[in-house]
């Protein structure tokens, strides 16, 4: 009887945590207005309100973080790629580009290209990319704004609850129950910061950003440059290689996200974000037995071996779901381990899954409607 | 002190991202005053200097532009677009127009050809999108024309 009420009020508790997600996910993805051009549009909306309303909801119910955030995030990740082709095809009439689109600046911008318009931007006071500055799809302006929110309030956590290119490695990597390739040289993850330094100042001594232009695995799934002669085809086979290399085949032999860890310049920069950030993941020393669990589930390989992430973490909550003794937990800095980490882990939750519905619902949106029109 | 402090900012941040959405188009139009918020020359082929109109199809000749991250470099390009002023028009062709004093341009067949000191070039590096032909006349700082 004493066990019926403990669920039944632990489901109330969670329902009622759970109903202003509800409102942030209606008033984001509808924009306050219900009035959609198609009953595809419709249905679509509807789906993915309910399904991250869903995954909000057992998230809090079940007390796991990452194992719900994954599913979203994979799923988002997935959509974006239908609904950005899509798009893509409507507004172009393709998926590739090629220079006409470059120089009639009509290229969506990415999150990545933010580390290599830097330096340009501070010395030549100019944008190093063909796209829209603002207006339109992806603007320069809208993609800046975003982040720039996401480096002050999330920091690296954007690899794990927004970046649209991180859900995929973050899905390979659970394809294997367990990893083939065992030991990795934790160190690899600093390869990351020597990508940013390196695409920084090639892009900006180049006036190109050259991580686009040569090296982005994502241009595999989303736009690739269109082969005209053989530096076009030496690129894309660069683009579809690093793709199978890094986010299918190597996070499946090791269960980590290789692409994000070791190779993405975005993350390096966001960890620099880390150290600003108000949510840490940090273990309780009463708690903690040294299981090494953590260390050996971090995807990102982040986690040290005292049990403490370092900068690179993305508080993607696997080493909080994985601790036997629930030593790891999300905290707030600054506040003594008294303060409950199921309050800090709430806050968290909120900042971050309204960030990945504000910022990758209306992909998932558009991808559903996609499919849902294809079907229908 | 600190505790409340801390947890009062982590619950502010929740309020902020959502504030930072809803303002977003207030953000956006705040970065567009910042002086770095312009494309470059080498992607958006600097300012046009000149537009002529040829009937069918509207010329916008760019400034000479040499980019580099400081200064400028020694090699660079003048962009031409040709834009259609008719949809139904599928091929590029355009009498002779001068780019400047000493260059011409003239566009057979969707193929711009450059004269510029008695010679003529065929200018290979060109970009068709959404109705409009690009291409660059290369230059070096000294002369008008670099073929």
């Amino acid at each position: 009887m004493g066990n019926r009420y403990k669920t039944t009020g632990k489901v109330f508790r969670s329902i009622l945590v759970t109903l202003p997600m509800f409102l942030i996910i209606l008033l984001f993805t509808t924009h306050g207005n219900l009035a959609f051009g198609s009953g595809a549009d419709a249905l679509a909306w509807a789906v993915s309100a309910a399904f991250f309303t869903l995954i909000f909801y057992l998230m809090l119910y079940k007390g796991q973080t990452d194992k719900y955030r994954a599913i979203a995030f994979g799923v988002s990740a997935v959509l974006f790629v239908v609904g950005f082709m899509n798009n893509l095809i409507e507004i172009r009439g393709s998926i590739s580009y090629d220079a006409g689109n470059i120089y009639s600046c009509d290229i969506p911008f990415c999150h990545i290209v933010s580390t290599m318009v830097i330096i340009p931007a501070a010395v030549k006071q100019t944008i190093i990319f063909g796209g829209n500055l603002q207006g339109g799809f992806a603007s320069i302006a809208e993609m800046l704004v975003i982040v720039a929110v996401a480096a002050l309030l999330l920091g690296r956590a954007f690899c794990s609850w927004g970046c649209f290119y991180g859900g995929w490695d973050d899905m390979t990597s659970r394809i294997r129950k367990r990893p083939i390739i065992r030991r990795i040289n934790t160190s690899f993850k600093y390869f990351s910061f020597a990508m940013l330094i390196l695409m920084a100042l090639w892009s900006a001594e180049s006036l190109i950003p050259q991580y686009c232009n040569w090296l982005c695995p994502f241009k595999a799934v989303t736009e690739g440059e269109r082969i005209v002669d053989g530096l076009t085809l030496a690129k894309n086979i660069i683009f579809y290689t690093l793709f199978i290399g890094l986010v299918v085949v190597l996070p499946i032999l090791t269960k980590k996200r290789i692409q994000c860890a070791t190779f993405c310049p975005m993350g390096a920069l966001l960890s620099l974000f880390n150290k600003i950030n108000i949510f840490v993941v940090s273990p309780d020393r009463e708690k903690c037995t040294g299981c090494n669990k953590c260390v050996a589930k971090c995807p990102l390989m982040a986690m040290r071996k005292n049990h403490v992430p370092s900068m690179t973490c993305a508080k993607c909550g696997r080493c909080v779901d994985s601790c036997p003794t629930e030593a790891m937990n999300f905290r707030i800095r600054g506040t003594s381990a008294k303060v409950s980490a199921s309050t800090a882990r709430t806050i968290f939750l909120y900042l971050a899954f309204s960030f990945m519905v504000i910022f990758l619902g209306s992909c998932t949106q558009s991808g559903l409607a996609v499919i849902f029109k294809l079907i229908f | 002190m600190k505790n409340f402090v801390s947890k009062l900012w982590a619950i502010l941040s929740v309020f902020l991202l959502l504030g930072s959405f809803i303002m977003g188009e207030q953000l956006q139009n705040m970065l567009m005053k910042a002086p770095f918020m312009r494309i470059d020359p080498y992607f958006s082929g600097g300012e046009v200097e000149q537009t002529l109109d040829m009937g069918a199809f509207t010329v916008n000749i760019h400034e000479k532009t040499f980019p580099a991250l400081i200064g400028e470099a020694d090699e660079g390009f003048r962009q031409i677009t040709i834009i259609k002023n008719d949809t139904a028009i599928t091929r590029y062709d355009i009498a002779r127009f001068a780019a400047d004093s000493t260059t011409r341009v003239e566009i057979t067949d969707n193929t711009p050809r450059v004269t510029s000191g008695g010679k003529t070039t065929v200018i290979n590096e060109v970009g068709v999108s959404g109705g409009k032909l690009i291409f660059r006349i290369p230059l070096t700082k000294n002369t008008a024309f670099n073929p």
